[in-house]
């Protein structure tokens, strides 16, 4: 009976307006320092410290503030409009207004989660003529190790060596790799520089820290590795660099391998040709009227032209390529252009559209059925 | 008969018209008679990506060289802006002694070199700033390689002028191809060739119709000599000379209907010898155009220059399908809807005001709501103008937002006095209207450039602007009209107005309520449409930009507000204190965030605003702060009238 009681008690707390009340103005509080602090640490860092995170301490002219993070925030907003919203409101059905755009609001968190949890970003440029069936990430890095000439390829996934702190060195083993790889020395925004007397130094280069980019995208990674070979215990030293030209080559038992710090990369189901960019001005301006892109799409020796523009992108098997940008910017008139696609695959990428439709709907319903009364109490007072 | 009527009566137009003693070099300015001015500020020019009257290319120069859209000479005369621009074209000498270059601070023109008048801000003439324009470019090259925000205001001013001294230079210094004649040998082979034997000299329009084909003949032969090469030579090297400053209006639209840029003299020149383009037409209209500055003392013939002109570029550009809107934008312009609504505006507030000092007056009481509707109907009809002129959306730029903001907001205080009749959202449409009216003046003022651009690429959708941009301008305007509401429920306790009419506050909160219901409803369906545009555009439906937090902010808002009120947190006080922040937190997303510099909406004008902002959030904290005063006062009352029990 007592289980009852509090289970009754959790419940009708989480579902009731005083939570909504504080979780609303906690996200709007989060909002307000997220957007000023962006001019600071730039969209990425704010975005990952305020919006997709449990907990933080934002800076106030000084004074540390703790807040519960945006991810939190929203993860309890879910459950309390689950709770309030749906299963706790009235159900009648001469008002069904909130609980239709309570019931919208929720598939927007929800389409929000599932963005964050699955979707994949990134982007994929071409010069004219080029093709390519792969995009990669804006944000996160990897590290490919493949033999020279095919065969054996295998990927370090960003998250086990992203985290490493300073001073620490992390081993990495494949049964179908002749050698262990060492990594140490990560840094996230680093370049490499003559340092003859550096002790880490490779040849005499060694990697220098920067601090963080506010554009999170132009923060060059860079670790030093070491290729230890199983059967001989030989060791060579290299240098990994993100915007590096080439991959590391090393040569272990005869065979040369690459070894490659990138950025992460997607296959795509389909191959992209970038047959033309387009670039239209507004005449007698420098000013973009449009761009497009004429592309053709290829998959099981099937080929389709399509054209791909600003707010008209290219939705194909869960798959979306939208125009973002060009280049190069100094580029003569009759210079080899490269078009460059953002590539995103988010199952709920249409669910807001639906949301939104819900809770138009929902909301129009409650306040016009307010309206009417609000009217109709006019004339009878005015009467 | 006809013909020879209106020659009469234009002689007669012309003797009786006043005319200007100019200030400089003893030259009389005529003053243009009305007709000639009317087809010059029709004269279609291609500029800033499109097609728009001369008046409206006039307009915005004068206005960012001159700070105002009317000027008076010292003759006491006072010109509009296509009086002023013809007078630049034709009369620079005298022009350059106009002293119309406004300047904010007199650092500006000390720090070039040159002696400042007594007035810090004062207007000063192109000859007196032109010694030290040098100095002028050097600093303003200097500063502009700083960023924008870290620039000083001296410093921002400097590139103004710089640039403001470059755009009057680019009209006046217009005409000068005009000017040049060539002089070839008229009895040598070029000279006959060129067929100038009569005139003894030529014009560029002639040249420019004779040349390259003079040229491609000859370039091939080998019979001519030394000193004949050295003629054309200097001819072609005269003629790029002459078109050097005639870059600034693209008034000759191309005969090809797939090019797209008009040309300027200069661009004719260019085009005259390039193979392939029909440019007979509009050499001949540079001839009338050439023509001008010599006749710019006798004016029937250059009204007749004038509309030869207007004709045949019109043609040109009817032929293109490009002169359609000609006309509607000179009709909202000639109107002068904004104008006349500003004034409408004030004048409904004065008839406001008047009705506080004389409450029991039944015909002010009645005359209100239609004073306010007027100016609001005369805004609507000029947004309309404006969507039919651009073919878009009402809002597309931060200006237009002022302006969609003010008429919705006057509009639905209109139709809220319409169901309630208590006088109170009818008062407030009339000073928002006043406020919003002289906010768009200001910003058109300070912007001083065409509130009509070109749209950049991912603008360039007007099913997104129609559905985005106008439903999150519509919560930002009921935000906006719910905190004005407030202000009379906090202020109204405050000051004892109806003092115990508990009904007459009753009725306030229920329209702060509504209006709050209605800025959510706008705000957050549009907030999400947003998102939607930006996920077809972007590929992401919310990227945490300041603008899209913006609008979110004021969303979250308003549904902390009514939870607090479903829960019974807050009831009548409390909804009026929370809408002074609804609408704090509206003017944050619509300005405050532009001031970020950063994010994909950062666009328009923010200098300047943040000293505007910081005001009005200090006013609003003063006014919240009062509505805590309020709370207490009620509560103290209802403490010493236990039987009036009445919370906050």
């Amino acid at each position: 009976m007592a289980i009852k009681n509090v289970i009754r008690s959790v419940f009708l707390f989480l579902s009731s307006y005083g939570v909504s009340m504080v979780l609303l103005f906690l996200l709007l509080v989060l909002t307000l320092f997220g957007t000023l602090e962006q001019a600071h640490i730039g969209l990425y860092e704010a975005q990952k410290k305020y919006f997709e995170s449990f907990f933080l301490v934002h800076d106030l002219w000084g004074v540390p503030i703790p807040l519960p993070g945006g991810y939190l925030l929203m993860a309890l907003l879910f459950v309390n409009l689950l709770f309030g919203g749906i299963v706790r409101a009235r159900k009648e059905w001469r008002r069904p207004g909130m609980l239709i755009a309570h019931a919208g609001m929720l598939l927007m968190l929800l389409a929000g989660a599932v963005t964050y949890h699955v979707a994949d970003s990134g982007y994929l440029t071409l010069y004219e003529g080029e093709r390519s069936n792969e995009f990669q990430s804006y944000h996160e890095w990897e590290i490919s190790i493949a033999q020279s000439g095919g065969g054996t390829q295998l990927i370090i996934p960003g998250e086990r060596f992203v985290s490493m702190k300073q001073g620490e060195s992390r081993s990495f083993f494949a049964p179908e790799l002749p050698f262990e790889l060492r990594l140490s020395g990560f840094e996230p925004n680093s370049r490499p520089a003559s340092a003859p007397n550096s002790p880490d130094a490779v040849d005499g280069i060694a990697l220098v820290p920067r601090p963080l980019a506010t554009g999170n995208e132009s923060n060059a990674a860079g670790a030093y590795a070491e290729v230890i070979e199983k059967d001989t215990g030989k060791t060579q030293r290299g240098l990994l660099w993100a915007f590096a030209q080439a991959p590391w080559s090393v040569e272990v038992g005869g065979a040369t391998w690459m070894i490659d710090l990138r950025r992460k990369r997607w296959q795509l189901p389909f191959t992209v040709v970038l047959d033309k960019f387009h670039r239209d001005l507004h005449p007698g301006t420098m000013m973009a009227a449009n761009y497009s892109s004429d592309v053709t799409e290829i998959k099981d020796g099937v080929s389709r032209q399509v054209e791909i523009k600003m707010n008209e992108p290219l939705r194909r098997e869960g798959y979306t390529l939208f125009q973002s940008g060009w280049g190069p910017q100094n580029a003569g008139p009759d210079a080899r252009l490269f078009s460059t696609f953002s590539v995103v695959r988010n199952p709920a990428d249409q669910w807001p559209l639906y949301s939104c439709y819900i809770v138009t709907l929902g909301l129009l319903i409650h306040f016009l059925q307010k309206l009417v009364a609000y009217i109709r109490l006019q004339n009878r007072r005015s009467s | 008969m006809r013909l020879n009527l209106r020659w009469l009566c234009l002689a007669v137009l012309v003797v009786s018209a006043p005319v200007m003693a100019a200030a400089g070099e003893g030259v009389t300015l005529p003053r243009w008679d009305q007709d000639t001015v009317e087809l010059f500020a029709s004269l279609p020019v291609q500029a800033g990506g499109r097609i728009k009257p001369l008046d409206t290319y006039a307009q915005f120069a004068m206005l960012k060289i001159n700070g105002k859209r009317t000027f008076r000479t010292e003759g006491g005369l006072k010109i509009g802006p296509t009086e002023w621009i013809m007078y630049c074209l034709f009369f620079p000498e005298v022009t350059d002694t106009w002293k119309q270059f406004i300047v904010d601070r007199a650092e500006v023109v000390s720090a070039i070199g040159l002696t400042t008048h007594d007035k810090r801000r004062d207007r000063y003439a192109y000859s007196e700033l032109k010694p030290g324009r040098q100095k002028l470019m050097e600093l303003a090259t200097q500063y502009q390689r700083k960023e924008a925000r870290q620039r000083a205001p001296m410093e921002q001013q400097v590139i103004n002028l710089a640039y403001n001294l470059r755009e009057y230079e680019s009209i006046s210094q217009f005409m000068y191809f005009s000017t040049v004649h060539f002089h070839p040998d008229p009895e040598g082979r070029i000279g006959k060739a060129l067929g100038v034997q009569e005139e003894g000299h030529a014009t560029l329009s002639l040249m420019l119709q004779r040349v390259p084909a003079l040229l491609s003949r000859m370039s091939t032969d080998k019979s001519l000599s030394d000193t004949e090469r050295r003629e054309l030579s200097d001819i072609l090297h005269k003629m790029e000379k002459s078109v050097a400053t005639a870059g600034t209006l693209s008034l000759f639209p191309p005969t090809d209907p797939e090019k797209k840029e008009w040309y300027s003299p200069a661009d004719l020149l260019v085009a005259a010898f390039e193979p392939g383009h029909d440019l007979d037409t509009q050499f001949k209209l540079l001839g009338h155009l050439e023509r001008l500055k010599a006749l710019r003392d006798d004016p029937i013939a250059f009204h007749q220059e004038v509309l030869a002109l207007h004709g045949g570029l019109k043609a040109l550009a009817e032929a293109r399908g490009e002169y359609a809107k000609i006309g509607v934008e000179r009709a909202f312009y000639r109107g002068k809807y904004l104008f006349f609504s500003q004034w409408l505006y004030v004048l409904s507030f004065v008839l406001v005001a008047l009705s506080w000092l004389v409450p029991q007056s039944k015909w002010l009481q009645r005359l209100i709501p239609p004073a306010v509707l007027a100016p609001t109907i005369l805004l609507i009809i000029a947004i309309a103008f404006r969507c039919i002129i651009r073919g878009r959306p009402p809002v597309t730029t931060l200006y237009e937002t002022l302006l969609f903001i003010t008429a919705s907001s006057a509009l639905v205080a209109v139709i809220i006095e319409y169901i309630n009749r208590q006088r109170i959202a009818v008062a407030l449409g009339s000073i928002m209207g006043t406020l919003g009216m002289f906010l768009a003046y200001r910003y058109e003022l300070k912007e001083g450039v065409d509130t009509m651009p070109s749209l950049v690429a991912v603008l360039d959708t007007n099913f997104w602007l129609a559905s985005h941009v106008t439903t999150v301008t519509l919560g930002y305007a009921a935000g906006l009209l719910a905190a004005a509401l407030a202000h009379v429920y906090i202020l109204g306790k405050l000051f004892g107005l109806k003092r115990g009419d508990e009904a007459y506050y009753a009725s306030v909160d229920r329209m702060i309520y509504g209006v709050v219901c209605f800025s959510l409803l706008f705000s957050l369906v549009g907030t999400v449409l947003g998102g939607i545009w930006a996920n077809d555009s972007w590929g992401r439906f919310w990227g945490w930009d300041p603008k899209e937090n913006g609008a979110l902010m004021i969303c979250l808002w308003a549904l902390v507000m009514l939870h607090a009120r479903l829960g019974h947190y807050i009831k009548d006080l409390g909804t009026a204190i929370t809408s002074v922040v609804l609408g704090m937190i509206v003017t944050f997303s619509w300005w405050g965030v532009n001031l970020l510099g950063v994010g994909l909406h950062s666009y328009g004008f923010t200098s300047g605003i943040l000293r505007l902002l910081v005001a009005f959030w200090s006013v609003e904290t003063v006014v919240i702060i009062l509505g805590f005063v309020v709370g207490q006062m009620d509560r103290m009352s209802a403490s010493s009238s236990p039987g009036d029990q009445k919370t906050a």
